[in-house]
């Protein structure tokens, strides 16, 4: 559901007709080499490449179409095609120490890429498998927080831009993009409505395909059957192709332009993204260093990888939160207004000497928040310097201000220089990136013995050596 | 006459067959209870059991420090006075009436858990981080089990060989903190009680030691004259673990594998059976096709109640392949239809003999 902020910049950028901007700062990382692949599928082939086009940033697509992608020969030549340039893109990334970056379309496109990926790593063909691996990190990548390999277009315009119509609509490019630049002097939802009309994700328009497309396939198949010379198949071929770059061509150029409204220096720099690059590059060097040592992906967690991948997730969710919250200011004001940001007025600092040479400091402070996440036990921490980090002891609401006493964890020396007045941003500890790799190190010992209970055998039961009470009820209950 | 309920009565047969497994040496209980029928006592009952009378180490797996602090409180009480551990942070804030306990053992680290007959008490966060790979202790009860992922079950579940859970599946699910969606399985298609009515069945067919007659051939009824096909290789392996050497010659196979052999009765699974959805796969007409058309004399068919409320709610994905206008979804869904309504038309459709509880959608109410 979306919060207060971004509905009511929906209700804004109804009222003027426009897309509004969500944040001041950069929400993603855009790597200046990235490349953009739009794919098209085969209605009812999910996970078929008819066609594709690769490029870069502000360059041309390279553009490649099978004319049936259900002959398998056909269908791993283009893929074939497209091998090398991830080959040589992936090496050279790694040499220069950063990561590889893909730009979808939408969500959709990128799930398309994510199941393909999936199955071309199971083909019989090393060359295939080659490409689905390497697609392989960018869709592992593409469900974890922070991650920076796969974008989806509408998804990156989206953590930037909030338009009038509804959060489903605005996975469809056109129309998204169209709310952030609309034509002048024409209606919104007219000037939408026409943006529409253009498929923008992997699918054809049905009848585009009912009316257009399937005939071309079948005289090209027919073409095939009858032994028609290579002059007419080439003819046949070259008709599905200029039908496909008609749909194909728009989606990469629509793309290309999320990319440049999201390069522009409106944006200005989010520091949270630098931690995000970082842990990009390591996860690319990981990834490729496993792939190097022969190690397979499977297509089935083990119950131990499937453990460790869920809580790698958990720690980058909260990660990426807490970097958000230091450095995102759209992000610091949202979470004041939900309550998982403490901001509050320091009333009074309390000193008591536990022995010579040291303290203990209690800070009181006072928030007129109306919905703070707050317990006692709780430890929170400053999000701007000073770094302290305080733990709840009491919580108590007094007419409209809500009087939070906690006691100085971490920051003691900060402490002391401080005066009551100010007001500090509280939150959840800062992001630790490096600390996932030596928990998630830590999950591998302590499993490396599997329990029988996630595994296929059970073990026998092993009666005890002892005479059972008669009343074993009454035995049990005279100890409770 | 028809006695009243006595709830308190059943949940004494509940705990004295749970405390009873534990002396039998079962290697996992599963306790499933709704709230307020004393979950927690039970917990505490186990544990108790465990250390005093069985000699045994047990641990017991909370979900918060909250929970943790209130068994203690509980254990703490028992009639011998015995020790009670807490498992427990460094620095961790106990409540006064806890830390006033006078038999309260605070442990911090590993190196200090009791190798004794005792009783440890923990939170799970607690446990999954135990610098062990062995297990340290002899049963493992975890109270409030269906709050605890798999994935945290799997970090605790090697501390010990043998397990109680305990808890309620119709509270709260677990919260994940991040998408899991590439982990959603499907639910098991072996659906064990299933299996079990049918091999009871085919067991009720051959001790009437009737005759039978296959094109004029008379004969009597025996195993090798029984089929049962399944959709799934999972329902096959749990018909044939429970047929036992005396039915060795029943032939179970899939529908896949059933094709061209036939059977003079065949016991069918129906492929519905279970399910909360209806996908192609089950829905296929060529699948029930093989399935109802291998006997030579007499079928039985085997199922879930709700298959016929399941197909009602169906709704055809209704994706299409480029050019061509066949649905085989929607023609196998039409077939299932058809033969559901055929046979309650024709009064052929009778409750399980062992009494078997709906599927899913069934007990929905949907």
């Amino acid at each position: 559901m979306a919060d207060f902020i971004h509905v009511a910049a929906r209700l804004r950028a109804l009222q003027r007709g426009q897309a509004v901007p969500i944040v001041s700062q950069r929400q993603i990382v855009i790597q200046p080499h990235a490349r953009i692949l739009t794919l098209l599928a085969m209605a009812g082939e999910d996970t078929s490449v008819h066609a594709a086009a690769l490029g870069r940033f502000g360059h041309p697509p390279e553009i490649n179409v099978v004319a049936d992608p259900r002959r398998r020969d056909d269908q791993y030549a283009l893929l074939r095609w497209l091998l090398p340039f991830f080959e040589a893109y992936y090496a050279e990334c790694l040499a220069a120490g950063t990561f590889p970056q893909i730009w979808v379309s939408s969500a959709g496109a990128l799930g398309h890429l994510d199941t393909l990926a999936d199955r071309l790593r199971f083909t019989d063909e090393d060359d295939i498998k080659r490409l689905g691996s390497l697609w392989t990190y960018a869709g592992e990548r593409s469900p974890i927080a922070g991650q920076q390999a796969l974008i989806s277009a509408t998804t990156a315009l989206r953590a930037h831009y909030a338009t009038g119509q509804q959060e489903a609509e605005d996975e469809h490019l056109g129309s998204l993009l169209t709310w952030i630049e609309p034509p002048a002097g024409r209606d919104i939802f007219a000037a939408v409505a026409t943006a529409e009309a253009q498929p923008m994700a992997v699918k054809t328009d049905p009848r585009f395909d009912r009316n257009t497309l399937q005939p071309a396939i079948e005289d090209y198949n027919q073409a095939r059957s009858s032994n028609a010379s290579a002059s007419v198949l080439a003819f046949h071929h070259a008709r599905i192709q200029q039908l496909l770059e008609g749909v194909i061509r728009p989606i990469y150029a629509a793309t290309q332009q999320a990319m440049s409204l999201l390069s522009a220096a409106r944006w200005h720099h989010n520091a949270a993204l630098d931690a995000l690059a970082d842990q990009e590059a390591r996860e690319f060097e990981r990834f490729m260093t496993a792939r190097a040592l022969g190690f397979h992906l499977p297509y089935r967690d083990s119950p131990k990888a499937g453990a460790i991948k869920i809580v790698a997730r958990e720690r980058s969710v909260s990660n990426v939160d807490a970097g958000q919250l230091r450095h995102d200011r759209a992000a610091r004001e949202r979470g004041v207004v939900s309550g998982s940001v403490l901001r509050a007025q320091l009333v009074d600092i309390r000193e008591e000497k536990i022995r010579p040479r040291l303290f203990e400091y209690e800070l009181v402070l006072s928030s007129h928040q109306n919905s703070l996440h707050l317990r006692t036990g709780d430890e929170l921490w400053t999000l701007d310097d000073p770094k302290l980090a305080v733990r709840i002891d009491e919580v108590e609401r007094r007419g409209p201000f809500t009087w939070i006493t906690g006691t100085v964890l971490h920051g003691k020396n900060a402490v002391k220089r401080m005066s009551p007045g100010g007001t500090l941003d509280f939150g959840p500890k800062a992001p630790n990136w490096q600390g996932i790799g030596n928990e998630l190190d830590q999950m591998s010992i302590r499993l490396t013995n599997a329990p029988w209970t996630h595994s296929d055998t059970m073990p026998p039961a092993a009666p005890v050596n002892r005479p059972m009470p008669t009343d074993l009820l009454a035995a049990v209950e005279n100890l409770a | 006459m028809t006695m009243p309920f006595d709830p308190q009565a059943a949940a004494n047969a509940a705990l004295a067959e749970v405390l009873a497994s534990q002396w039998q040496g079962v290697p996992a209980v599963v306790l499933r209870s709704p709230p307020g029928a004393g979950k927690t006592g039970v917990a505490q009952r186990v544990a108790l059991q465990s250390a005093s009378m069985l000699g045994q180490r047990c641990m017991v797996v909370t979900q918060t420090n909250e929970q943790a602090f209130d068994l203690t409180r509980r254990l703490a009480a028992n009639a011998l006075s015995m020790p009670i551990h807490l498992f427990a942070r460094r620095g961790l804030n106990l409540p006064d009436d806890v830390m006033r306990l006078p038999n309260l053992v605070v442990v911090n680290d590993i190196a200090n858990l009791p190798n004794h007959p005792s009783i440890t008490i923990g939170n799970a966060a607690k446990w999954s981080w135990i610098a062990t790979t062995e297990p340290r202790f002899d049963l493992q009860v975890v109270d409030e089990a269906f709050q605890l992922p798999d994935y945290r079950f799997q970090l605790i579940s090697n501390l010990a060989p043998r397990h109680v859970l305990i808890g309620d599946p119709g509270q709260i699910d677990p919260f994940v903190n991040c998408e899991i969606e590439r982990w959603r399985c499907d639910p098991a298609e072996a659906d064990s009680e299933l299996a079990q009515e049918l091999v009871a069945s085919i067991n009720r067919l051959l001790l009437r030691g009737a005759l039978m007659s296959d094109d004029g051939n008379v004969s009597q009824v025996t195993p090798d004259k029984i089929g049962v096909v399944c959709a799934h290789v999972s329902q096959v392996n749990a018909v044939r673990e429970r047929l036992g050497p005396g039915l060795s010659d029943v032939f179970v196979e899939t529908a896949n594998r059933f094709q061209g052999i036939e059977r003079s009765f065949m016991f069918v699974h129906h492929p519905l059976s279970g399910r909360a959805d209806a996908t192609a796969f089950h829905l296929d007409a060529g699948r029930l096709c093989v399935m109802l058309s291998r006997h030579r004399i007499g079928c039985w068919i085997f199922g879930r109640h709700g298959i016929g409320e399941q197909l009602m709610r169906f709704a055809p994905v209704g994706d299409r392949a480029l050019g061509i206008d066949d649905d085989p979804e929607y023609r196998g869904w039409r077939a299932h239809l058809t033969l559901m309504a055929s046979l309650a038309r024709t009064g052929r459709m009778y409750p399980a003999v062992n009494g078997l509880s709906p599927s899913p959608a069934a007990a929905a109410g949907r």
